[in-house]
């Protein structure tokens, strides 16, 4: 199964097609999809996102090892779902909250949120507070992460948590906020769980306050 | 009074107007717009060579032309000289003469794009701000050409689909001050705005928030002072920013 060093070369160096190849070949043998995304890709992502971090990666990179794992995943996933084996990954939405149309940085921490094991519910941008809450309660969530790129909608991370206390569901989720404007004071002051300056950053710490990874 | 303005280049032809409708004196610094691709800490560290240079010169306070682009202003600490900041998201709220008019607009129109004469004039940045800029860092500033090399034909929907920054607008909204220049910069943002199709129209701006700041009019609810030995921080608030000692102070 040497074989399959292939498939953590191939999302590391962002080669969708053979990532594709080799996961088609070891389905074909009988590989438990799990050892798949655990032993290779999840492994390969990490390095990307520690790659992206140390700026040796760009985010054309990033973007291109992202396509190789969704690629894979794409012929994993309905297995996962079809041999009644339960998909207990942890679920994370991400959003870029109301009145804010941007979304590079969201999409990069989706990729890496992919990539790092998580079953991503990804709510596109101009995200209302009522529908954070609804993707958390129908998808059982335990992850909501909020980006804005301007200071007049970065109050929007607030109203958000705000209406998660309300609706009595703020204790069930950690809630992580990002985006240019954002600092750290702000993300306190708000009543978020936690703030990081890049995505890659973002997804570690999300692991750390999920108990999942190192910390 | 003598004031020193440090601006951003984006304002340049209204405080030109500005300044010479004032009875105070005026010297005036524009700093390039380019600074913005900077991180946070670059931009700052721009404004503060110049805020330095001004300090202690006799100069009765240090005007800056700036919003909250970009987080650069929290942290920064008045030496000798207060320094006066409009609280304003960014320049567009300035332009328009009012914060709480741009709220007003930005939620009705979310995927709107804003061009004024001072955007329009100002896109070339120089070698030394390309060099340290957050595209040149992220590796987003690549050609065409470079990325099909690197990723191949197949993958450049998927890349340049991914890093568009422009494809969920679909309106323009172009400021007009008064001031348009002999370029009509309004027309070409319309024929941008006809380019991409997206709708466009022309919002009034308004001079008086940069008007009193170099007439030395600045209500507390419309500009931070922030006095000898404060700094600015970030507030939730509708204030937007505040002053506080330094933590290395208090």
């Amino acid at each position: 199964m040497e074989y399959l060093e292939k498939l953590h070369d191939a999302v590391l160096n962002g080669d969708p097609v053979t990532a594709v190849d080799i996961t088609e070949k070891a389905l074909g043998e009988r590989i438990d999809p799990h050892i798949l995304i655990n032993e290779y890709m999840i492994r390969a992502m990490d390095e990307v996102g520690a790659r992206f971090e140390r700026f040796e990666y760009f985010i054309p990179q990033l973007l291109m090892s992202a396509k190789a794992m969704k690629g894979a995943m794409a012929l994993i996933r309905p297995l996962l779902v079809g041999d009644g084996v339960d998909d207990t990954s942890i679920c994370a939405v991400t959003g870029t909250v109301k009145g804010d149309v941007h979304d590079i940085g969201k999409n990069l921490l989706g990729a890496l949120l992919e990539g790092g094991g998580f079953r991503l519910v990804d709510l596109g941008t101009n995200v209302s507070p009522e529908q954070f809450i609804d993707a958390v309660k129908e998808n059982d969530a335990k992850l909501v992460c909020m980006s804005a790129l301007l200071t007049t909608t970065m109050p929007g991370m607030k109203t958000t948590i705000d209406a998660f206390k309300e609706a009595g569901i703020r204790n069930d989720v950690i809630m992580l906020v990002g985006g240019a404007p954002v600092t750290q004071q702000f993300a306190d002051e708000i009543g978020s769980d936690g703030y990081r300056d890049n995505a890659s950053a973002g997804v570690v710490l999300a692991k750390e306050l999920l108990g999942l990874g190192e910390k | 009074m003598n004031l020193k303005l440090i601006s951003c280049e984006v304002f340049k032809h209204e405080f030109l107007h500005c300044i010479s409708k004032t009875n105070n004196n005026i010297d005036a610094k524009f700093i390039k717009k380019g600074i913005h691709d900077l991180n946070s800490k670059g931009m700052q560290n721009r404004i503060v060579k110049s805020i330095n240079k001004a300090d202690g010169k006799g100069f009765e306070a240090i005007l800056l032309g700036y919003g909250l682009c970009n987080t650069w202003v929290y942290g920064l600490v008045a030496n000798k000289t207060p320094l006066v900041i409009p609280r304003s998201h960014d320049c567009i709220g300035i332009l328009l003469g009012s914060k709480q008019k741009y709220l007003d607009y930005y939620f009705e129109n979310p995927e709107t794009y804003f061009q004024s004469v001072g955007w329009m004039e100002n896109t070339e940045n120089g070698p030394s701000i390309k060099k340290r800029s957050l595209q040149k860092l992220y590796g987003m500033d690549i050609s065409q050409d470079k990325l099909k090399t690197l990723y191949g034909e197949e993958n450049l929907d998927y890349l340049n689909d991914s890093l568009d920054q422009t494809k969920h607008y679909s309106n323009m909204a172009f400021i007009d001050t008064g001031l348009d220049s002999h370029k009509n910069y309004q027309k070409q943002a319309k024929s941008k705005a006809d380019n991409n199709y997206w709708g466009f129209e022309v919002l009034k701006g308004n001079r008086k928030l940069l008007q009193q700041l170099v007439n030395g009019i600045w209500p507390e609810s419309e500009f931070l002072v922030v006095n000898s030995g404060m700094m600015v921080q970030q507030s939730i608030n509708e204030d937007l920013v505040t002053a506080t000692t330094p933590i290395s102070s208090k």
